[in-house]
């Protein structure tokens, strides 16, 4: 296995308070990483440092073997990392079509094709039609021309998940992708990850609350509290690592 | 199944209203000297350069989600830096002078962006946009070559030199028609960045730009982009009005005449492109019907925007979509 990506040493604080201290973390090809850990214990912090959103005091990020550390969140995207947001992130007054064209135009620019140029009127014909077929295998097609403003709590993930698999990255982060979410579709949401997976080869990088899913999705488990990796590896050993159990399972008896 | 894209922004004025509305104002425009009066020719003239100027502006405002409040020194820059050039070299083609106008006001956009950008969010963005912009005028108003506070005056309307044949912009109503052709290019320019790809993009910078840097667009770049374009077409505009004022003075560069656009926008819709446009032209007609109501005309413009603002939270054209909605589903609901 190699390593998609690798942190170390990072260390992240705001003016007042320390966030991440000596953070290392690898995630390999084709793993399903989970990371837990009690809230405000840095999860979404270490998100984006590791996205690009934000920088740190001190550390590196290395992506398929290159100094990301000083690149800018789009430019990593660029390189193959996706992201999608705890609150899905979409663009409210456009349709779920306008949405999901969208998109598929910035993958055009990133690749340079004539279908990317920024003095296009109309969207190419053959991207309205990808999109089209895109939504139609989320389950989205029947909302294709309602605002996305107006979709459940279930559908702005999946169609948020849509554009962020549109570009086509090797890696994704998904920030707690079952959040808020009715058990059935926290189970469609679960079999969606764990094909993409298996099927398209992704990485994925995931934090997620909810013991249940997080059993089942991870192949790895770190755990991270107040700033520090407690624990990981092995999902079915970490549960057992006694510190584990005591700071997180014990207290909450399971469940955070 | 429909694939039929619904292009963004592609306004309220579905059907066939839209394009009739915009003939009949363009049909008005370009009879105005046929049966008014030299006054209103002239009003019009003026109206049509605050057109582009706030469709301009509201490339940043309505689109994109940015509030300036520094436009006017675009304006200012690109009418006198093509009145200058005009007077040092008035040998120069005056599409040259007009190009050099545009550049000045390119070039001023791309500093004042790759200062104010670093802060985008509301109030800094405006608050810098505000500092930049007054100092431009401060700048203007101490340059002696600029004529300092008194301003540039006797701006001559040039000749236009075909080879074959020559137009004299100083007869006639030419000039006026100078100023029509120009904006309707302007003006399409515009629409065209507003509806296309890129106007695509600012739009969902707007609404959201965490998620469009995730989608690999360097969201600062692409401001910068609808603020340099924004700033040139800001600057032609002004530098097309300085030959037919023939008279500029600081006042164009000051911050009370970077709200115009801005009052235009709210009067008219920022949402919608054609939005400001209205404003200006509604805006315009308020003034000139308030003219002789002496020390009232403020009074009774102030109350009727103030009126407009809070009745209309989307402008004239947001409530004239609303209406046209109800209207629709009022039948709808009368048929079922």
């Amino acid at each position: 296995m190699t390593n998609l990506l690798e942190a170390k040493g990072i260390n992240f604080a705001y003016p007042s308070v320390r966030v991440l201290t000596d953070v290392d973390i690898t995630v390999q090809a084709n793993e399903s990483h989970v990371i837990i850990g009690p809230n405000g214990a840095g999860k979404t912090t270490l998100f984006k440092v590791l996205s690009g959103e934000m920088f740190p005091q001190s550390g590196t990020v290395h992506y398929s073997g290159e100094n990301v550390t000083g690149l800018d969140a789009w430019q990593r995207v660029h390189r193959g990392i996706g992201r999608t947001f705890q609150v899905a992130r979409l663009f409210a007054d456009q349709t779920v079509l306008n949405n999901a064209i969208l998109a598929l135009e910035c993958r055009e620019r990133i690749a340079g094709t004539p279908q990317g140029r920024w003095w296009r009127l109309r969207p190419a014909p053959e991207l309205v039609d990808e999109a089209m077929a895109r939504l139609e295998s989320y389950g989205l097609a029947a909302r294709a021309q309602d605002r996305a403003a107006v979709l459940s709590h279930g559908d702005k993930k999946r169609l948020e998940l849509l554009l962020t698999l549109s570009l086509h990255p090797k890696l994704i982060m998904l920030d707690e992708p079952t959040a808020g979410m009715a058990p059935d579709d926290r189970r469609a949401v679960v079999e969606m990850i764990n094909r993409l997976r298996a099927e398209e080869g992704l990485t994925l990088l995931l934090t997620e609350h909810d013991m249940e899913v997080v059993f089942d999705l991870a192949t790895r488990l770190t755990v991270l509290n107040h700033g520090q990796i407690i624990a990981s590896g092995d999902p079915a050993e970490v549960r057992r690592d006694p510190m584990v159990h005591e700071i997180y399972f014990g207290k909450r008896g399971g469940h955070a | 199944m429909t694939t039929k894209p619904n292009i963004p922004q592609a306004g309220g004025n579905a059907g066939m209203v839209g394009p009739v509305l915009i003939a009949v104002a363009l049909a008005v425009f370009a009879t105005l000297p046929l049966w008014a009066e030299k006054g209103l020719v002239f009003l019009a003239g003026i109206v049509m350069a605050q057109i582009v100027f706030a469709l301009a502006f509201n490339l940043i405002f309505g689109l994109t989600g940015l509030v300036s409040f520094g436009q006017a020194a675009f304006f200012a820059a690109g009418a006198y830096a093509s009145a200058w050039l005009a007077r040092m070299a008035p040998d120069l083609p005056f599409f040259l002078t007009l190009a050099f106008g545009g550049a000045v006001g390119a070039v001023l956009a791309w500093v004042i962006g790759l200062v104010a950008l670093r802060r985008a969010s509301g109030i800094y963005f405006a608050i810098l946009t505000l500092a930049l912009g007054q100092l431009v005028y401060t700048a203007i108003g101490k340059t002696t070559a600029l004529g300092r506070e008194d301003g540039l005056i006797g701006i001559a309307r040039p000749v236009l030199d075909f080879g074959l044949f020559r137009i004299n912009l100083a007869a006639g109503d030419n000039y006026y028609y100078l100023i029509l052709v120009a904006s309707v290019v302007l003006i399409f320019c515009l629409w065209w960045v507003w509806h296309g790809s890129l106007g695509r993009i600012l739009s969902a910078i707007r609404q959201e730009p965490e998620r469009v840097r995730f989608l690999g667009v360097n969201v600062r770049r692409y401001r910068e982009y609808a603020f340099v374009i924004s700033g040139t077409v800001t600057a032609l505009a002004g530098a097309l009005m300085a030959p037919w004022s023939q008279i500029i003075t600081p006042m164009i560069a000051h911050w009370s005449y970077s709200a115009l656009p801005i009052l235009f926008c709210l009067l008219g819709g920022s949402a919608r492109f054609w939005g400001p446009a209205v404003g200006a032209v509604v805006f315009a007609g308020l003034e000139h019907s308030t003219r002789t109501m002496v020390g009232m005309a403020e009074l009774v413009v102030g109350g009727a925007l103030l009126v407009v603002v809070l009745a209309m939270p989307g402008g004239i054209l947001g409530a004239l979509a609303a209406l046209r909605q109800k209207y629709v589903t009022d039948r709808r609901g009368a048929a079922e």
